[in-house]
C-alpha cells in the first residue's frame, strides 16, 4: 500500500478533527458518569459517544478507497492520542489497531469497491463487537450480570451505527457532492456529473 | 525516566499493560500503582499539578467501575469471599463478593491509567516520533505527517469553535453533536493537507528513507534493563499473586 504524502496528512488531520470531536463530547460522558456513578450505572457514561471513536477510519477508507486505509488512520490516531498525553498511553495502539481491523474487514468484503450503507453500517458493528471482546478483557466483563453488559453492547451499538455508519458516510458524500473531494476517487464519480450538468 | 529510549519504554509498558490485562490479582495490581508513584515521584521531572490534573478522569472512571462491579457483579463467577460476609451501606447491603469485585476492577483501570500516565508525563512527544522512526523505522512520510497534524492541534480546536460561533450568529442551533461545524471543518482539512503536503514537498521532503538526521535516538543497556525488569516483575507477579 502506498499512500502520498497528502493523503497521509489527510488521514492524520482527519484523526486530530475528529479527537477534538470527540473531546467536546466527552463533557458529556464524564458529567454522566459522575450522574449515573452513585447508582452504579457510571460504566455506561461515555457509551452513547463511544461511536465517534470510529469515524475516522470509516470516512478516510472511504475516501481514499484503498487497502489498509482504515487500520492505519487507526494507527496514526493512536500515535497521535499518545502525542496528547492520553492518560492510558500506549495500550491505545492495541485498541486503535482493533478498531481500523472492524472497519477494515468490511471494506475488504465488498472488494473496496462497494461503499453503501450497508458497508458502512456493517463497519461500525464489527467495530462495535471487536472493542466490546476488548473492553471485556480489560474490565473483565465476565464479572458483571449479563443485563449491564446487554445495555453497554446496545448503547455502543446504537451510537457507533448513528455517528459511524450514518454520519460517515453523510459527512464524506456531502464533501464528494460538494466538490472538495475532486482529487480522491469517491470525489471521481460526482466530477463526471458535474461536467455533464 | 525521561533518559529511557520512548519506544522501549512504550513496548514495556504495552506489554505489562497486556500481562495486567490478562490477569485479575489485585495484589499484583496494588503492586504496580505502587511503583507507578514511586517512579513518577521521584524518578522522573513530571509536574505535580500536571498529574493531579491527569489523575481526575483516571479516578473518576476507576469509582464509576467500582460501583458498577457493586451493583451489578455476577455472583456466580466473582465469588472469591464467603457469601455471608457482607457490608452494610447506608442505602443498600452489597454482598461481600460483590465489594471485592468492585474494588478490583477499580483497582485494575487504575494500575492501567498509572501505566499509561508513567509514560504520558515522562515522554516528549517529538522524542518518541523520532525513536519510532529509528528504531521501528517508520517511514518519515508517516512520521512527518503526524507530526505537522499534531502541530495543528491548536489551529484544529480554534478553527472548530469558530465554525460553531458563525453557525450560532447565523442563527442555527449547534451542540456539540451536531455534524454541520465538523463537515466545514472537513472542508477545511482537505484543503490544509493539499497546501502543508505542497510547502512540505517544495521544502525538499521527499519522505524517502534515506536522509539525514540532526537527532538519531538510540537504545542503551538500562533501556532493556527497564523492559526486563517490569515485564519480569509483572510475569512473575502473576505467579506469585494468582488472585
Amino acid at each position: 500500500m502506498n499512500l502520498k504524502l497528502k493523503d497521509i496528512l489527510m488521514v492524520a488531520i482527519c484523526a486530530v478533527l475528529f479527537g477534538v470531536v470527540y473531546l467536546g463530547m466527552t463533557y458529556f460522558g464524564s458529567f454522566l458518569t459522575t450522574v449515573l456513578t452513585p447508582s452504579g450505572l457510571g460504566i455506561l457514561g461515555y457509551e452513547p459517544v463511544y461511536g465517534v471513536w470510529f469515524m475516522a477510519a470509516v470516512f478516510t477508507t472511504m475516501v481514499i478507497q484503498k487497502p489498509g486505509v482504515g487500520v492505519v488512520t487507526e494507527m496514526l490516531a493512536a500515535i497521535l492520542e499518545v502525542l496528547m498525553g492520553n492518560m492510558f498511553g500506549p495500550i491505545i495502539f492495541i485498541s486503535g489497531f482493533i478498531q481500523g481491523i472492524g472497519s477494515e474487514i468490511a471494506f475488504a468484503a465488498g472488494k473496496y469497491k462497494n461503499y453503501s450503507y450497508r458497508t458502512t453500517i456493517t463497519a461500525s458493528v464489527l467495530c462495535t463487537v471487536f472493542t466490546f471482546i476488548w473492553t471485556g478483557v480489560r474490565q473483565n466483563y465476565l464479572t458483571f450480570e449479563p443485563g449491564i453488559l446487554v445495555a453497554i453492547f446496545m448503547i455502543r451499538l446504537a451510537s457507533s451505527i448513528l455517528f459511524c455508519g450514518i454520519g460517515s458516510k453523510l459527512l464524506a458524500d456531502g464533501l464528494a457532492k460538494a466538490g472538495v473531494l475532486k482529487a480522491y476517487p469517491l470525489g471521481q464519480k460526482y466530477l463526471d456529473f458535474e461536467e455533464e450538468a | 525516566m525521561e533518559r529511557l529510549n520512548p519506544v522501549v519504554k512504550a513496548a514495556a509498558i504495552l506489554a505489562g499493560a497486556l500481562i495486567l490485562s490478562f490477569t485479575y490479582s489485585l495484589m499484583l495490581n496494588g503492586l504496580i500503582l505502587f511503583l507507578s508513584i514511586v517512579l513518577l515521584l521521584f524518578c522522573s521531572k513530571a509536574k505535580k499539578k500536571t498529574l493531579v490534573k491527569i489523575l481526575i478522569p483516571a479516578f473518576l472512571a476507576a469509582l464509576a467501575i467500582f460501583f458498577t462491579g457493586c451493583f451489578f457483579s455476577n455472583p456466580g463467577e466473582a465469588s472469591q469471599l464467603p457469601k455471608n460476609a457482607s457490608l452494610n451501606f447506608a442505602l443498600a447491603s452489597i454482598s461481600g463478593s460483590s465489594f471485592y469485585n468492585g474494588l478490583k476492577l477499580a483497582a485494575r483501570i487504575l494500575s492501567f491509567a498509572f501505566l499509561g500516565i508513567l509514560f504520558a508525563l515522562t515522554t516528549d512527544g517529538e522524542e518518541f516520533v523520532q525513536s519510532l522512526i529509528h528504531q521501528c523505522h517508520l517511514s518519515p512520510k508517516y512520521a512527518y505527517g503526524v507530526l505537522a497534524a499534531f502541530h495543528l492541534l491548536p489551529v484544529i480546536r480554534e478553527e472548530l469553535s469558530r465554525t460553531r460561533l458563525a453557525f450560532k450568529v447565523r442563527g442555527i442551533p449547534v451542540t456539540p453533536f451536531s455534524l454541520r461545524p465538523v463537515f466545514a471543518m472537513l472542508v477545511n482539512t482537505v484543503h490544509w493537507s493539499e497546501s502543508i503536503a505542497m510547502a512540505m514537498e517544495s521544502k525538499g521532503f521527499s519522505g524517502e528513507e534515506k536522509r539525514t538526521y540532526y537527532h538519531v535516538t538510540k537504545v542503551h543497556w538500562y533501556d532493556w534493563a527497564f523492559f526486563a525488569g517490569l515485564v519480569g516483575l509483572l510475569l512473575l507477579g502473576s505467579f506469585l499473586f494468582p488472585l
